[in-house]
């Protein structure tokens, strides 16, 4: 699974934004950072359905998952 | 070319990205220079791009065990139009092209949606000219707009004349309005020609497209 150092922080907001407002344009990054992230793990996970047996456990290994 | 319709511009691109559905939830932005609001875009690009880069890499490097076909099959049931656009430009850009051949116009089109061609310059050149016209036509027909004009840059003329071609008036102006390189942005009017970009200009305000019109005369201007 990913590790902890994979994950990114957002980048700082643009210079000339009011300060008050930074913080939500922050908050929208975090949450389609997160909503990328539950998407892959999740891709990942119904990926294996699809994989054929013999195969599995090569991509397992090769995943290190 | 007004301050403002160049931040709006921007921020249409940054919704987009962030997956706000209503760009007006992002006004608080329009005071923003347009450069700012590019440069932020572009680091939340790298950012989604680079986020579980390990996890990705891991994935492209077992996609080498499977046959394309089965790939194919995976990308489209299993992982999605966004975490193949992720994968693409991890993969061999022959083998992409040749997964890509697999899909249908419609998942090559969501994919396109969340792709940075960028990162995936040359299998974008790889893919054939009559399909960059069914996709294009798709994404159209799904309102990508924003997506489209990131394409404009890595599309040879060929295709591109083509994609023109098969496009409405009111697509067109959309694409404009977001198109990214003056360069291109010039040779595409060029193709398009006087006749039909004035045809295009002028019925913006039947179609509610005023400012997109405004803006893409302004860069016209600019750019003669």
């Amino acid at each position: 699974m990913p590790s902890p150092t994979d994950h990114l922080p957002p980048p700082p907001p643009p210079p000339s934004l009011d300060r008050e407002r930074d913080a939500e344009l922050t908050a929208l990054t975090e949450q389609a950072l997160r909503r990328q992230r539950r998407q892959l793990a999740e891709a990942i996970d119904m990926a294996f359905d699809h994989i054929p047996r013999p195969l599995r456990g090569a991509v397992h290994r090769a995943l290190g998952v | 070319m007004s301050r403002t319709s160049e931040s709006r511009a921007e921020t249409t691109k940054l919704s987009r990205l962030l997956g706000v559905e209503d760009p007006q939830e992002l006004s608080f932005l329009l005071p923003v220079p347009a450069p700012e609001l590019r440069d932020y875009r572009e680091a939340v690009t790298d950012l989604l791009y680079d986020d579980d880069r390990e996890l990705l890499k891991r994935t492209a490097d077992a996609a080498r065990l499977l046959p394309v076909r089965t790939l194919a099959a995976i990308g489209e049931r299993a992982l999605g139009p966004l975490v193949c656009a992720r994968l693409t430009g991890l993969l061999d850009p022959r083998r992409a092209a040749e997964i890509s051949e697999h899909f249908t116009v419609d998942f090559l089109a969501r994919l396109a949606a969340e792709l940075d061609p960028r990162r995936a310059v040359e299998v974008v050149s790889a893919i054939t000219t009559d399909t960059v016209v069914s996709v294009s036509a798709a994404m159209a027909a799904n309102g990508e707009h924003i997506a489209m004009g990131r394409f404009v840059a890595y599309l040879d003329e060929a295709a591109l004349s083509l994609c023109i071609e098969a496009l409405c008036d009111e697509d067109l102006l959309r694409v404009a309005f977001v198109m990214e390189g003056e360069e291109r942005f010039t040779s595409v009017f060029e193709m398009i020609g006087a006749e039909r970009a004035e045809r295009m200009l002028a019925a913006a305000n039947v179609n509610g497209l005023l400012e997109e019109a405004e803006h893409v005369t302004g860069r016209l201007q600019a750019a003669s």
